[in-house]
């Protein structure tokens, strides 16, 4: 069910699927550019989830999806803020998921228990949308550095891989990393060879040059989120 | 340096079976951004293009590329280190890495 929640004035859609009552769980998918890639598993994972009696919110973000507002008045803190907003008027929340960048916003509803698969710095981020621009600088014959870019992005915001970012979104981004908390379960691929919690069958569909889907992939992540949730 | 590498000396990669841990790591990421299945990889030797040969590769998927290989490897790459020989083959890529890894 499309759902929406009220944040800074306008309406933000958020995805529910899922019983009513019992633990409900907040989905907080990668960000930027690696959303849109793992848009369909996320998806497929929440419709997997309410299979298995677990409710779950995915909500849209400032900035991103279908919202109404231009990215460019985004940031790791207003997103944060349009969290705890959607708690409020969609939750309560129980438990908290994410996928790479989402793990950057996890802490904005408090110590909750959450599930982590590869979370990631926003540094690193912000490293991989430089390249893209210094990439199309060359081939438009323009030499420019990572650092002479951030330095001006702090200060004026900057276009990355099609993404406006605010001086607030480049400094809050270049600093955030996945917070710490009490109850935390890491998942983790099940060729990875580090240390994990959990291991989920599939491939780091982010990354990919060409948007793919993983159904299998979705069962895992739903089967291990409702073990871990139920307890 | 790396063209030295590339030219002067034989790597370990030979053959598709053989292969030490950077070179897995490489070979995964590529995996990994391509989208290619384990056998795929492989069969990737030296020679092997990347750029220009593989259409899913453009300057998005590069820059991908070096921050999952940055990341895997805890090694940094500078910006003026990436330029178009460095994709050219496999092999290059893989003696890039090494080189990276040992420094």
């Amino acid at each position: 069910m499309i759902r929406s929640y009220r944040f800074d004035g306008n309406d933000e859609l958020c995805l529910q699927h899922g019983p009513d009552t019992g633990v409900r769980l907040l989905i907080l998918p990668p960000l930027f550019d690696e959303a849109n890639r793992v848009r369909h598993l996320m998806v497929e994972t929440a419709r997997t989830l309410a299979g298995h009696g677990i409710a779950s919110l995915m909500p849209d973000l400032p900035g991103c999806n279908e919202s109404p507002v231009p990215l460019d008045n985004a940031s790791i803190s207003l997103w944060q803020a349009a969290l705890i907003a959607c708690a409020e008027q969609l939750g309560p929340i129980t438990h908290i998921a994410s996928i790479r960048g989402g793990a950057l916003l996890d802490g904005a509803l408090g110590d909750l228990p959450r599930w982590r698969l590869a979370p990631v710095k926003g540094g690193q981020l912000l490293r991989t949308m430089l390249r893209t621009k210094i990439a199309s600088d060359r081939e438009a014959g323009i030499t420019s550095s990572s650092d002479a870019l951030m330095e001006a992005a702090r200060t004026q915001g900057i276009e990355l891989a099609g993404n406006s970012l605010s001086p607030c979104m480049i400094r809050e981004l270049d600093a955030a990393s996945p917070g710490q908390g009490s109850a935390m379960r890491l998942a983790r691929f099940a060729d990875d060879p580090l240390e994990a919690e959990a291991r989920i069958a599939g491939a780091p569909l982010w990354l990919r040059a060409e948007p793919a889907h993983d159904p299998a992939m979705a069962a895992s992540i739903a089967t291990d989120l409702a073990g871990w949730m139920r307890g | 340096m790396r063209r030295q590498a590339s030219e002067g000396y034989v790597s370990e990669i030979q053959t598709s079976g053989a292969s030490d841990a950077i070179e897995t790591v490489v070979r995964h990421v590529l995996r990994d951004i391509l989208g290619l299945s384990e056998a795929q990889v492989a069969g990737f030797d030296r020679e092997t293009e990347l750029f220009g040969a593989l259409p899913e590769l453009d300057s998005m998927a590069v820059a991908g590329l070096l921050t999952e290989m940055e990341d895997r490897l805890g090694i940094l790459i500078e910006d003026d280190e990436v330029d178009g020989e460095l994709f050219e083959n496999f092999g290059n890529l893989v003696d890039f890495a090494r080189a990276k890894a040992a420094a």
